[in-house]
């Protein structure tokens, strides 16, 4: 059995680079693939930027599976892992939380996708009406006054 | 995934109610909310958490209609983690009863009239009467069933309409497409079934709706109504075995 752990850099758009061990790597479906066809020891992402690269590595790293010699898999129990992942989310803002969503799509990591997207469907969960949606979002209202009233009187149950 | 299917990741993570403020938004996002492939997906997405409806009468008048998501941590000895977190009571309820739910969508009966609600974005539908038939001047019995056709993608009303007399039985069926606009009607059925008396309880299974139904006094039938080609079959049972109590269950 290797002691060494295989080290694999990752270099962002902005030639950011991370230097990670192989296993966080392998948390994402697309570099999983990339380091296996094409074993050079630097991948060049271009896609994503090192802002965010470097919220993916931090992600992966907690996230990675470690197999100890005892055949327990789990690097931290799962309740911790929510924990962490709360905070994780908690100071990020929403732009941030779009570009790791994209980021996360890109690399096919399904379990930060998951986690973004809900992180997103909180927030909106979190507005108290249709008018904090929109600033929230950034969405422009293209209703008249009149269709606004209608879509507000058939939905009003929705704002007790 | 595209953008687009990111937009559908988020938003079938939304509660109803925040769905439909969301709805409030813009009159793009409301067509979106309001399509079918993105009903089909919400419905898919949130098919994964199935929901307990409740109908409760107190003194036969006043009337609620609460329903709990089902939660992983539900503890059936102590139902410790059970919250009603929807309040579904609306005004019109008031004299009817609850017949079934079929994907979120309700059908409550009062004698011949029926109405379909949506228990998600609460719209409520009064189905009109049944104009075109030979037997319901008469002494009749009428049950609604609500299904989705899958050929179609659409959810139809089915009315067996039956009339029973000591010499023949009578029955047809009619269907209202939901979704169709206000000048929606009741249509007959253009296959004929054999003369039966439709039972109360029933279910529907693939696409097919099954009830039992007496074929004569003494002999009972299951009979299957195919929601998309809204054929009526008979099915058959083992010729020595008598039905007297029964149920349908399912699985």
């Amino acid at each position: 059995m290797e002691n060494e752990k295989k080290m694999i850099t990752l270099k962002s758009s902005d030639d950011v680079t991370f230097e990670v061990e192989e296993a966080v790597v392998l948390e994402s479906q697309f570099l999983s693939h990339l380091v296996q066809d094409c074993p050079a020891p630097e991948h060049k992402i271009k896609e994503v930027t090192g802002k965010i690269l470097s919220k993916v590595v931090e992600y992966c790293e907690k996230h990675v599976v470690v197999v100890v010699d005892g055949g327990d898999s789990s690097s931290s129990s799962g309740d911790d892992l929510k924990k962490w992942d709360d905070k994780f989310i908690k100071e990020m803002d929403l732009s941030t939380v779009y570009d790791l969503i994209a980021a996360a799509n890109y690399l096919n990591i399904q379990a930060l996708l998951d986690l973004m997207c809900q992180r997103v469907a909180d927030v909106i969960t979190a507005c108290k009406d249709h008018k904090e949606i929109r600033e929230t979002l950034g969405i422009v209202s293209d209703y008249t006054a009149e269709e606004e009233a209608e879509v507000l009187k058939e939905n009003e149950w929705a704002f007790d | 995934m595209n953008p687009f299917d990111l937009i559908i990741e988020i938003l079938t993570r939304l509660p109803p109610k925040s769905l439909m403020k969301f709805k409030s938004v813009s009159s793009i996002w409301s067509s979106f909310i309001c399509s079918k492939y993105f009903i089909n997906r919400y419905l898919k997405a949130s098919s994964s958490s199935p929901r307990l409806y409740m109908w409760l009468c107190f003194d036969n008048k006043k009337k609620l209609l609460l329903s709990s998501s089902s939660s992983p941590d539900l503890d059936v000895s102590t139902m410790s983690s059970f919250v009603v977190d929807q309040d579904l009571t609306i005004p019109a309820i008031e004299g009817y009863s609850v017949s079934h739910v079929c994907r979120g969508l309700m059908c409550f009966t009062n004698g011949t009239n029926a109405q379909i609600y949506n228990t998600t974005t609460r719209q409520l539908v009064v189905l009109p009467d049944i104009e075109e038939s030979n037997i319901i001047a008469k002494d009749h019995k009428i049950r609604y069933h609500i299904g989705h056709d899958p050929v179609h993608d659409q959810y139809k009303v089915v009315c067996v309409v039956s009339d029973a007399k000591p010499v023949q039985l009578l029955v047809e069926n009619s269907v209202f497409v939901l979704g169709g606009g206000v000048s929606s009607q009741w249509r007959k059925t253009s296959s004929s079934c054999p003369p039966h008396l439709p039972l109360r309880q029933r279910l529907t299974i693939n696409g097919r709706m099954y009830y039992l139904a007496w074929k004569t006094s003494s002999y009972s039938v299951l009979v299957s109504f195919d929601i998309s080609s809204e054929e009526t079959r008979w099915l058959q049972k083992p010729e020595d075995v008598s039905w007297h109590r029964y149920h349908i269950l399912e699985k």
